[in-house]
């Protein structure tokens, strides 16, 4: 009887809690209580999260191993035609890229906002939410809504917005999670517009872009500045790269074309960010929403 | 003639091993506290870079299995309850209150087979890992559904379901010898033998 009068006050216990936090607003005191609890035990995944980078760079070389076998059949139609370019490449030259490109994180950081450069020290530990912890928060000037970019080929390129904050750390939601929409434009289209979502395998697609418009795979996918609601100001500026363009699509009956976007930043191979803090007063009302 | 030679089979024969009796450890909730600890932080530091397509490895399915087969289900109930609670609090995820329900259904499920003679077994409670990894998934995914997830139901089976019960199987056998080494023989545990 005492057995299951406990168990069902657990039961109970959980019925409220989790209507309340999906009842409350995202500053309310279940949220708040949340934010505080993962702040508590910020310096503890911080020391992890870099004791297990080995372990993790390990494990990426493993499943990057997989992940080329499965591309192994369509390497090899590109293969003839990249080889010349793969020769004169070394892996020296490989590694300068690489850290040119995290050199240029602030590149291209549209005005209005200041860059706050953050490590990432947890992570979602399901993966129905993209999400991450960073270790700076309202202290360091991030604010709810704020952009985040990490340094890619083309500059900063985008990789999610801030969607809580504490004083010390804050919540990244990556451009993976299903709840994120972004209006994008697509470089040397003649201004096609359409609305980003994620898709599988951390890839992403264009919708709502009419077929007038021909969209050349490579071109660069950018922020539109517009939000899904179409006349509304998003909260991401006009003009950070996102990726480029994989291909395009539609069938005779359609209105629309589908466009498949490649990011490009893996936002499960991130460690670094800058989170773009809103200082001009049309940065702040972005972010306000 | 026949009864010879079946006699002879028989000492020829490999004998069976019988299953090494666990020992008494009582009730030993602060051991189980211990795991839980350990457990939780190696789930919200370590398993979200162990991925396989979207699936992470799920420790703390195979704690809640394991100490609920040990020590009964308010114990296993309690358990997942709590290591649910704190993994939703302290980690970047969109709910609270919903891993710990499917946690606490997982150990008072579980927690049910405490009193069988296969509880002393490892077979039964890596059964119920996959089981309860399993359910715990797909609990999850309905509730995504109910809160509009885009993800087809393909797509949730293959790339999310499936190699997570997959990479809890892998790595639950460790968390289930170190829980039976710790708290030894099935034992039911009721709110009075808590107050003694």
């Amino acid at each position: 009887m005492i057995r299951r009068g406990i168990i069902g006050g657990l039961i109970a216990v959980c019925l409220i809690v989790f209507t309340a936090y999906f009842r409350e607003s995202g500053g309310g005191p279940l949220h708040g209580a949340q934010q505080m609890a993962g702040t508590a035990v910020m310096p503890l995944q911080s020391i992890s999260s870099r004791a297990v980078q080995p372990f993790r760079d390990g494990w990426g070389w493993v499943t990057g191993l997989f992940d080329a076998r499965g591309e192994n059949e369509d390497l090899k139609a590109q293969n003839a035609a990249l080889q010349a370019r793969v020769l004169a490449l070394s892996d020296q030259s490989a590694e300068i890229a690489r850290l040119k490109a995290l050199l240029r994180i602030n590149d291209g950081v549209p005005g209005g906002y200041t860059p706050v450069n953050a490590s990432i020290i947890g992570r979602s530990p399901s993966n129905w939410y993209a999400r991450a912890t960073l270790d700076a928060g309202t202290s360091d000037g991030v604010v709810v809504n704020s952009p985040v970019v990490a340094g890619a080929a083309p500059g900063a390129a985008l990789v999610g917005l801030i969607t809580q904050t504490s004083a010390l750390s804050s919540t990244v939601t990556f451009f993976t999670d299903p709840s994120i929409r972004i209006g994008a434009t697509v470089d040397g289209s003649g201004g096609a517009l359409g609305v980003l979502r994620p898709t599988v395998g951390g890839q992403l697609t264009m919708d709502g872009v009419p077929r007038d418009y021909r969209v050349q795979e490579g071109s660069i996918v950018r922020t539109a500045g517009f939000s899904a609601q179409a006349s509304l100001p998003s909260v991401f500026p006009r003009g950070i790269a996102i990726g480029q363009v994989a291909g395009s699509g539609s069938r005779d009956v359609d209105t629309f074309q589908t466009i498949q976007v490649t990011p490009y930043v893996d936002v499960r191979a991130l460690s670094a960010v800058a989170v773009l803090t809103p200082q001009s007063a049309a940065a702040r009302r972005r972010a306000a929403g | 003639m026949s009864t010879r030679s079946a006699l002879r089979r028989a000492a020829a024969a490999p004998r069976r091993r019988e299953p090494r009796a666990l020992p008494q450890r009582g009730v030993g909730l602060k051991r189980v506290a211990l795991m839980a600890i350990v457990v939780v932080i190696l789930q919200i530091t370590v398993m979200p870079y162990i991925t396989v397509a979207d699936g992470i490895p799920d420790l703390v399915v195979a704690l809640v299995v394991s100490v609920a087969v040990l020590r009964g289900p308010l114990v296993g109930a309690v358990t997942g309850f709590a290591c649910g609670f704190i993994v939703e609090l302290t980690t970047p995820i969109g709910t609270l209150g919903v891993l710990a329900l499917l946690y606490l259904a997982v150990g008072f499920w579980c927690g049910r087979f405490a009193d069988r003679p296969e509880a002393s077994t490892i077979r039964l409670p890596l059964v119920l890992i996959v089981a309860g990894a399993a359910f715990v998934q797909v609990g999850y995914a309905l509730f995504q559904l109910l809160l509009g997830t885009e993800m087809t139901a393909s797509v949730i089976a293959l790339r999310i379901v499936v190699p997570t019960v997959a990479l809890s199987a892998l790595l639950a056998p460790p968390v289930l010898l170190v829980a039976r080494r710790l708290l030894g023989a099935p034992m039911v545990v009721e709110p009075g033998m808590l107050d003694a």
